[in-house]
C-alpha cells in the first residue's frame, strides 16, 4: 500500500509540477527542473532555521519551577 | 530511595533532567506557546516519574519522554483546555524576538509557517528536522508506520518551501495547486492507512 501511495504521489507530482521532471518528491537532493531549483535554494535556510528555533529553547535556562518539581518528586520517592 | 531494579548508577532523575531541555523544545513546536509549553512538559515529567520502573537503562530516555510529551499534548489538545492552533498574541511575541543573522530568513515567519501546518506534519518535522531524529525514531515517538513518517516531512517540507520562498519573507501565499496537491495525498493516506 505504501508503495503504491508513493508512486501515486511521485506521478501527482509530476502532473502538478508541470513536466518539471523531478522523480522522487520525497527527495528533496534530487534538484531538477525551475520549481526543484527554487526549493534547493529555499531549503537549506530554513532548514537551518528550524534547527536553531529547537537549539534556541534547548540552550535556554530551565525556570526555576522545574527545579521546585524535581525537589517533590524527590521527596515522594523518599517516601515511598 | 527505591528505584527498584535499576541497575547500579543508574540514576533515572539525572537522566530524566538531563533532556528537559529537550523536552521543552519539542512541546514548545508542537503548541507554539511557551507558557503551555512548561506546563506540557511538566505533566510529563510527572508522568514519567510515575512510569519510571518501565524506562529500560539504556535506551534513549529522550525518545522516551517524547513519547510521553505527545500522549499529554493529544489529550489536552483533545480536552481542548488548549488547542494546537496559530495563536496571534503568542505570534507577536516572537515576532518582536531578535531576528537570525544574515541569511534572510525572519525566524518569525519560520514559527507562523510551522504553526500553519498540520499538527502531524509539524510534528514530523520538529523530530527530524528539528530534533534530529531518524525516520525510525521519529516513526516510533509518532507511532507510525516510518514510511507516513518520511512522507510527512516530504509534505511538510513542501509546505514550509511554498509559505516561505513564493512572495519573500512577509507573505504566506499558498497556492490552490499545493492545497489541492495535499488535499489528494491526505486522502491517499486515509485509504492506506484506514
Amino acid at each position: 500500500m505504501e508503495a503504491f501511495r508513493q508512486i501515486v504521489e511521485s506521478q501527482l507530482d509530476n502532473l502538478l509540477n508541470r513536466g518539471s521532471n523531478r522523480d522522487m518528491s520525497s527527495n528533496p537532493e534530487s534538484p531538477r527542473g525551475k520549481a526543484a531549483e527554487r526549493k534547493a535554494r529555499a531549503k537549506p535556510v530554513w532548514a537551518e532555521g528550524l534547527r536553531r528555533m529547537y537549539d534556541e529553547v534547548v540552550e535556554e535556562q530551565l525556570p526555576d519551577d522545574f527545579a521546585e518539581l524535581l525537589k517533590k518528586l524527590d521527596q515522594t520517592s523518599d517516601r515511598s | 530511595m527505591t528505584a527498584a531494579k535499576a541497575p547500579p548508577g543508574f540514576d533515572f532523575r539525572a537522566e530524566m533532567t538531563r533532556v528537559l531541555p529537550h523536552l521543552r523544545a519539542f512541546a514548545r513546536g508542537l503548541c507554539g506557546r511557551p507558557d503551555y509549553a512548561d506546563d506540557l512538559v511538566q505533566e510529563a515529567m510527572l508522568k514519567a516519574w510515575a512510569a519510571r520502573e518501565s524506562f529500560q537503562p539504556g535506551t534513549s530516555m529522550r525518545s522516551w519522554t517524547f513519547v510521553i510529551l505527545r500522549n499529554v499534548y493529544l489529550s489536552e489538545a483533545r480536552r481542548n483546555r488548549f488547542r494546537g492552533e496559530y495563536d496571534p498574541d503568542a505570534a507577536e511575541k516572537l515576532l518582536s524576538q531578535p531576528a537570525g543573522q544574515e541569511d534572510g530568513l525572519h525566524m518569525g515567519d519560520l514559527r507562523s509557517a510551522m504553526m500553519r501546518l498540520s499538527p502531524e506534519r509539524r510534528e514530523a518535522l520538529l523530530l527530524v528536522g528539528a530534533g534530529g531524529f531518524s525516520y525510525e525514531e521519529a516513526a516510533d515517538i509518532a507511532q507510525c508506520a516510518v514510511g507516513t513518517m518520511k512522507s510527512r516531512v516530504a509534505r511538510a517540507r513542501r509546505s514550509l518551501e511554498d509559505m516561505l520562498s513564493d512572495d519573500g519573507q512577509s507573505g504566506f501565499k499558498s497556492k490552490t495547486q499545493s492545497v489541492s496537491h495535499t488535499e489528494i495525498l491526505d486522502e491517499l493516506d486515509r485509504v492506506a492507512n484506514g
